[in-house]
């Protein structure tokens, strides 16, 4: 099986499941993460990967800001 | 500045792993809140959930529009939010954000600009990632 098809798997599991999962580990998740954990979202959907117009934007207000200063 | 070590953290989902996690203090203005982040050096920007801006007294409807972050986050309008971080022990420096309508992120600290602010250099195989501010 390819981790690709690991993944989509897992992404299948149910909520039960992934508590089965949290159990085994041997830390408590951190609290903000577990909510994200139970919405059944995949982790790497969530990156913005790639903004270069927002950070480009950002970049400009956080100059304006210091200047500001 | 000596670098600081932080343990990466454990996430159950999709499958038993673990991230770069990080303690941060955010402020704006008077209002300052404890949140744990995700270090994410594929991320253009820092990214701020909906409600946590709102919990630091920022203004949606005042805050300055930005393009879309993309991914998953690319439907949720996004704002520009300018806060303080703090990264204990070193002094707060100022960190742009994309705030978006949505909760369902956790903060993310991205190349824009935590990564200008700070060095970070990640060392999976032993578990645990550093941090220090930039060298001038």
């Amino acid at each position: 099986m390819s981790f690709a098809e690991v993944l989509a798997a897992a992404n299948e599991l149910t909520a039960d499941e992934r508590h089965e999962l949290a159990r085994e580990l041997s830390e408590p998740m951190p609290p903000a993460f577990q909510a994200w954990a139970d919405s059944g979202q995949a982790l790497e959907m969530h990156s913005p990967l790639f903004a270069p117009e927002a950070a480009a934007v950002l970049l400009r207000l956080l100059e304006q800001e210091r200047a500001a200063r | 500045m000596n670098p600081a070590t932080f343990p990466f953290r454990p996430i159950a989902h999709p499958l038993p792993t673990r991230r770069p996690i990080l303690s941060i203090r955010l402020s704006s203005g008077a209002v300052s809140v404890d949140v744990e982040a995700l270090i994410d050096s594929g991320a253009d920007t820092c990214v701020l959930p909906y409600d946590l801006g709102l919990q630091l007294g920022l203004d949606w409807s005042r805050a300055f529009a930005l393009p879309s972050v993309g991914g998953s986050l690319a439907s949720a309008a996004s704002r520009a939010a300018l806060l303080y971080g703090e990264v204990a022990p070193f002094a707060p420096v100022p960190l742009g954000f994309a705030w978006v309508q949505s909760n369902a992120t956790p903060v993310i600290l991205g190349i824009t600009n935590f990564f200008l602010e700070f060095d970070v250099c990640f060392y999976a195989t032993r578990g645990e990632f550093t941090v220090a501010p930039r060298t001038p």
